[in-house]
C-alpha cells in the first residue's frame, strides 16, 4: 500500500486512484488544496469542468 | 558436547582438504533468535530458498516476535573462549577424556545507552544465535536444508553495563555459554554473496514505538503521539515521518480490523511524532479500538518499527 505525502499529511495512493476528485473532496476532511495536491499526484491534473457549448439555434424570424 | 555424543566410524577421518575454501571470519555481529515460535515451529533459514536474501530481511522484520531474528551489530572485543575438557585420571596418572569443555561467547557493545542495556539485560526465552563475520557471512548449525541458530544455554546469559570513564566509553558486556550439545563441527555459513544485495552487517533490528492517544477528537479522528524507548527523561525521541500505512486499527469490541485505506495521517508541524489520524471509518460509540504500528525494514541501514499497541474508546 503506497502513500502519497502532501506536506506532513499522508494519503493512501491506491484509494485515491479509485475515486474521482469530487469523491475525494467529499470523503476527506482536509482542505480542498491539500486533497487536490494528493489526488493530482496519483491521477494527474484535475480537469476543469467546461461549460457545454451553446447550440446554435436559428433566429426566429420576426 | 559430551564426548559420548561423537559417533565413531571405526576409522580415522580423511584429512585432505580441497582448495579455495574461505573460513568464517571474525565475529562482528549476532542474530538472537528464539529457538521455537509460539505456533510450535522451529526457527531457521531454508538454505535452498530461491529468495534467500529477502528471507533473511523478512526474518529480521517478521511481524511475529517469536519468529523474528534480532540483530546485534558492530560488536567489539568478541572473545569466544573454550573451556578445557574434563578428564578422569587413573592411579597411574593416565587421563581419560569424559567431557568436552563448554564454549563461551563474550562480547561488548561500545557507546551504549542505559536504554539499550534495558533491551539486552535479559533474554527470557530459549534462544540461539547466528554469527555474522566481518565480511557479512552468516554462520549457524546445518541440519538437512535448514540452517538453525546455535543453541545457547540461556541460564548462563549475563549482561552488565559499564559506565563511561575519562578514558573509556560506556559499554554493554555480554556473556553466555553455548548449549552443551551444540558443536563447532556442525557450524556452516551462508556466504555474503548469497545475501546480496543486502549486507548482514548493515541489516538493522526493529525499534519499539510507544503509542499514546492524546484525544479522541470525533467519531472519525484521533490525536496521538508516537515515541521510542530512547531519548532523555525529559524528551523521548519521537517516531517521526510515519505514514498512514504504518498504522493499524482494530476494533477489540467487535473483533474486526478497521480499514485505514481512506484515512489520512498528519504529523503536527511543531511537534514531531504527534499525529492526527482523520477520516477513520466510524465505529459504534464506546467500542474499544486498538491502535498499533508496524513498518518492516526493506534495505540496508534501515530500521523496522514495531508498536507497543494502545487502546481508546470510540465516540
Amino acid at each position: 500500500m503506497a502513500d502519497v505525502l502532501v506536506g506532513r499529511t499522508s494519503f493512501n495512493a491506491d484509494y485515491l486512484a479509485n475515486i474521482t476528485f469530487e469523491q475525494a473532496l467529499k470523503h476527506y476532511s482536509k482542505p480542498e488544496e491539500v486533497v487536490k495536491q494528493a489526488w493530482e499526484k496519483v491521477n494527474g491534473k484535475v480537469k476543469k469542468k467546461t461549460k457545454p457549448k451553446k447550440k446554435d439555434t436559428p433566429k426566429e424570424d420576426k | 558436547m559430551s564426548i559420548n555424543c561423537v559417533s565413531c566410524t571405526g576409522r580415522i577421518s580423511n584429512t585432505g582438504v580441497p582448495t579455495g575454501l574461505k573460513p568464517f571470519g571474525f565475529t562482528q555481529g549476532l542474530l538472537y533468535v528464539p529457538l521455537v515460535a509460539n505456533d510450535g515451529t522451529r526457527n531457521g533459514i531454508d538454505v535452498t530458498s530461491a529468495t534467500l536474501a529477502q528471507d533473511i530481511v523478512d526474518f529480521i522484520n517478521n511481524p511475529d516476535p517469536t519468529k523474528r531474528a534480532y540483530p546485534l551489530l558492530g560488536l567489539k572485543s568478541v572473545d569466544p573462549t573454550q573451556a578445557e575438557a574434563t578428564y578422569e585420571t587413573d592411579d597411574t596418572n593416565q587421563k581419560n577424556k569424559t567431557l568436552e569443555g563448554i564454549k563461551t561467547m563474550n562480547f561488548q557493545k561500545w557507546g551504549a545507552t542505559n536504554q539499550e542495556f534495558a533491551k539486552l539485560e535479559d533474554v527470557c526465552v530459549e534462544f540461539g544465535v547466528y554469527k555474522i563475520d566481518n565480511c557479512g557471512n552468516l554462520q549457524g548449525e546445518l541440519e538437512g536444508d535448514m540452517l538453525y541458530p546455535r543453541d545457547v544455554n540461556e541460564g548462563s546469559y549475563n549482561a552488565d553495563f559499564m559506565d563511561a570513564t575519562p578514558t573509556t566509553t560506556s559499554k554493554i558486556m555480554v556473556q553466555f555459554d553455548y548449549d552443551l550439545l551444540s558443536s563447532d563441527a556442525d557450524q556452516w555459513m551462508i556466504p555474503f554473496s548469497s545475501i546480496e544485495p543486502f549486507n548482514m552487517n548493515q541489516l538493522k533490528g526493529m525499534i519499539d514505538v510507544n503509542l499514546e492517544v492524546l484525544s479522541v477528537d470525533s467519531d472519525t479522528q484521533i490525536t496521538f503521539k508516537a515515541f521510542y524507548d530512547y531519548g532523555t527523561a525529559v524528551q523521548k525521541q519521537p517516531f517521526s515521518g510515519a505514514t498512514t500505512s504504518d498504522f493499524t486499527l482494530y476494533n477489540n469490541t467487535t473483533g474486526s480490523a478497521i480499514a485505514l485505506t481512506g484515512a489520512t495521517l498528519t504529523e503536527d508541524n511543531a511537534i514531531d511524532g504527534q499525529y492526527v489520524l482523520s477520516d477513520i471509518p466510524t465505529q459504534t460509540a464506546t467500542n474499544i479500538v486498538e491502535l498499533d504500528v508496524f513498518r518492516p525494514a526493506t534495505a540496508n541501514n534501515v530500521n523496522g518499527f514495531e508498536g507497543v499497541e494502545t487502546t481508546y474508546e470510540s465516540l
